[in-house]
């Protein structure tokens, strides 16, 4: 009764706002001026409607979303990180299938990994993320460059990152820049550096050092974060280059979106080591790293196989004890449970920062606090049969020192996230990686799992749920049918 | 001016700002910028909240010629409320009531055709790919399945009924048919170049077949089939504008709305908007044609009619 009600209401009004559609009852019942009065009626109710857009816009008021991608179920029990995706209740939950494509299109060496399965689970004090994707060639043993650069005897693959200049691209050393010296080939000469590319020229800092391959591929050594951007803006990035003894570590990251309302840009900025940095010459007006969303900030869980992975046989940071190691960490904190973790990040449109005051990576969100805030997302991985699987968890709630830059997380909230996945030996290195495309949304439940699989092919709560839609529909249909009717 | 004609330039407006919205969306992840970007975005977002509350608007003051459209304009204006809601999207009243709403938006595709005159057969095409995109979207979201059809290929098809029909409208020769074909050829040089672009240049091929994919939401299982897409997307802006100088900018509107919306249901829809906004489109599509000289609805009864006599 009430729908109907509502019905014949919403009938009502729109017969008595509505001139056009029913002339003879305005007619009848309003004067010429009042008819023209009534005239402005859609301008006005189509700007109300238009501030109101613009409104709902600035205050970033979700718009109502379709489904939750990812479900994080409540289980009893907690994580066993020795052997991730071992618990039990993992069994109960199934993965979702997450798409990856590359972060940049053009690179061979970007969008290799393909997709990434994600669970997501919580027992009230703590959430565990679970994830998995295909690496059919490990970058074992890998230092990452940060972990490896606090290491004085650091030694491996990986070190640094080399970028391979895009195909057809000649080099010229202008002998007239005496100040100037380069390497060739090993080779120091004085000169400049000069690169060209379809017309474009790029001219390389002091110091630089490139290698020709036979085929006439150039290398471009010990890359700095501003060269990364000066080749990419000129069309001269081609990807990062790897060979069996020069690679990457593995990397997956993943995302949590610290703004508000509905984020649209998940991506990154490639620039500087800060915003404005004059480089040589080149004004750097954005730092690498840099949210790209105007206005939005998020926080990162980045795993490294090259340095956050409990592994003494393959992750070269723990065969040496690296993190147990004050002095050369440079915390005043060591971690507790000696295991895997993953590296808190915060970005902003400013910069990527390190949630601890050390900055090993990328510079220290503060520079005095958050104690024992870089091994607070405890990790587990392990590599098997052609497959990463790592296990994030994280308690719910953080400090209030450490909330601004991480999420506090709980029922009754939808967050997005985001993932990324480096495979170090394919040559997915630092920002050509693989990426979700948009941000995925992320939800708590009460309930322990999701509807098991039942013996039909369709499931029985799609089954009620669509035979009700149905009733539903063709009770509605037929109310409106009435209430039209006439 | 009537309700639906200032409601629909409002929504052009907000439709065209909302597919800047879906275009930037897709790139904004590479490492590209391009001039007024964070403008854009500002400017693209409002337009997608635009968007939701005037196909609202517009679907409630249709429903007095399709009654069906009610509810799901109705549904549109409620819906940023729903927020108020806590968990609303994991509950499975919340599933229900997408299935009352696809199966409501359906409906009124059935309802709008046959109370429209014949030439809205020509939208039949049209029809049956707003229905499959939607079944691939509650294929998606709610039995994690994934429809792997040539979308391209129907959008082609939709896309060629609607071309017979811009050049059917009023009429095919005349002084201002004649100018109308060519007024509106600017409307191809929208994603034409990107053509040209893309079938000399792997490199670009590569980053369209990311971009364009991304943008309309259509799943390209053949990534061959890019510049075919682009060249469809060239007609497609070409013939809308063709309809809105010739005379019937509902029809450009409506199916603007569709192509920029339906195949977003192919990823799951993501936003309510994006699972009625094609309903609301067709209606759009068909408005000049609805109760228009004789009906389909009267055919059906003469048909009728003919079958209980000869019984």
């Amino acid at each position: 009764m009430f729908f109907i009600k509502i019905i014949i209401t919403l009938n009502y009004l729109i017969k008595i706002i509505s001139p056009t559609f029913y002339p003879y009852y305005v007619e009848e019942r309003f004067s010429s001026c009042e008819f023209k009065m009534r005239k402005k009626i859609p301008l006005l109710i189509a700007l109300v409607a238009m501030l109101f857009s613009i409104m709902l816009a600035f205050e970033n008021v979700p718009l109502a979303q379709s489904s939750p991608t990812i479900v994080a179920y409540k289980v009893v029990g907690s994580a066993n990180l020795a052997n991730p995706g071992s618990c039990s209740f993992w069994s109960d939950i199934p993965w979702v299938n997450l798409s990856l494509t590359a972060n940049i299109p053009n690179a061979p060496t970007s969008g290799l990994t393909h997709y990434i399965l994600v669970k997501a689970a919580w027992n009230g004090s703590d959430i565990f993320i679970l994830v998995k994707w295909p690496a059919p060639n490990p970058a074992f043993g890998a230092w990452s460059a940060a972990a490896g650069a606090l290491y004085p005897s650091a030694t491996g693959p990986g070190l640094f990152r080399i970028i391979e200049l895009m195909p057809g691209t000649t080099y010229k050393l202008l002998t007239n820049c005496t100040s100037y010296v380069s390497i060739v080939n090993g080779k120091s000469e004085s000169g400049r550096l000069a690169f060209s590319y379809k017309g474009v020229t790029v001219l390389a800092p002091n110091g630089s050092q490139i290698r020709v391959l036979s085929n006439g591929t150039i290398l471009f050594y010990h890359s700095l974060r501003p060269m990364e951007y000066i080749f990419y803006c000129n069309g001269l990035f081609y990807g990062y280059y790897t060979n069996s003894t020069w690679y990457y570590p593995d990397r997956v990251a993943m995302m949590w979106y610290m703004g508000t309302g509905t984020p649209t840009m998940d991506g990154m900025n490639i620039g500087g080591k800060y915003a404005g940095q004059v480089y040589d010459g080149y004004n750097l007006s954005v730092a690498g790293g840099s949210f790209k969303m105007p206005g939005g900030s998020a926080n990162i869980w980045m795993w490294v196989s090259g340095a956050t992975w409990n592994n003494a046989t393959y992750d070269p940071a723990f065969k040496v004890h690296l993190w147990a190691n004050e002095s050369l960490t440079g915390l005043p904190y060591t971690d507790p449970d000696c295991g895997g973790f993953a590296v808190p990040l915060y970005t902003n449109n400013t910069n990527m920062y390190e949630v601890d005051c050390a900055g090993i990576w990328y510079n220290p969100v503060q520079s005095s606090g958050l104690n024992g805030s870089l091994f607070m997302i405890r990790t587990g991985a392990k590599w098997c049969n052609g497959y990463w699987t790592v296990e994030y968890v994280r308690s719910l709630t953080v400090p209030s020192n450490i909330a601004k830059y991480e999420p506090q997380i709980a029922l009754n909230t939808t967050y997005y996230v985001a993932f990324a996945v480096w495979q170090g030996r394919e040559g997915e290195t630092l920002f050509d990686k693989s990426i979700v495309t948009p941000f995925v949304t992320l939800a708590l439940s009460t309930a322990s799992h999701p509807t098991p699989p039942p013996p039909l092919v369709i499931s029985p709560t799609l089954m009620t749920v669509t035979v009700v839609g149905v009733v539903v529909a063709v009770v509605a249909l037929a109310i409106i049918w009435i209430v039209y009717r006439k | 001016m009537s309700y639906i004609k200032i409601f629909s330039i409002f929504l052009a407006i907000s439709s065209s700002l909302a597919f800047l919205f879906e275009f930037i969306f897709p790139i904004s992840y590479l490492p590209i910028t391009f001039p007024y970007e964070g403008l854009m975005n500002y400017l693209g977002v409002t337009g997608l909240y635009m968007e939701a509350v005037f196909l609202g608007l517009v679907a409630v003051v249709l429903s007095n010629k399709v009654r069906s459209l009610l509810p799901l304009g109705i549904a549109l204006l409620v819906s940023p409320s729903l927020n108020l809601i806590h968990n609303y999207s994991l509950s499975p009243y919340w599933s229900f009531i997408e299935i009352v709403l696809a199966l409501l938006g359906i409906a009124s595709l059935i309802e709008v055709t046959i109370k429209s005159n014949r030439r809205s057969l020509l939208f039949l095409p049209t029809l049956a790919m707003v229905t499959l995109t939607t079944y691939a979207g509650i294929d998606t979201i709610f039995l994690h399945g994934d429809l792997a059809i040539c979308y391209s290929f129907i959008f082609i098809a939709s896309l060629l009924g609607v071309i017979i029909y811009a050049i059917i409208y009023n009429k095919i020769i005349s002084k201002r048919a004649m100018m109308s074909y060519i007024a509106a050829i600017p409307g191809l040089f929208v994603f034409l170049p990107l053509y040209f672009l893309v079938i000399n240049n792997r490199f670009l091929e590569i980053i369209m077949n990311m971009v364009i994919p991304s943008a309309f939401g259509i799943a390209l299982y053949n990534p061959y089939n890019l510049p075919i897409l682009l060249l469809a997307l060239s007609v497609s802006i070409y013939t809308i504008l063709l309809l809105a100088i010739k005379g019937n900018g509902y029809a450009g509107l409506g199916y603007f709305i569709i192509i920029t919306t339906a195949f977003q249901a192919i990823t799951g829809f993501h936003l309510l908007l994006y699972l009625l906004a094609p309903f609301i489109g067709f209606s759009i599509l068909n408005y000049r044609e609805i109760g228009n000289e004789r009906t389909i609805m009267d055919d059906l009864k003469k048909l009728v009619q003919r079958l209980s006599l000869n019984t």
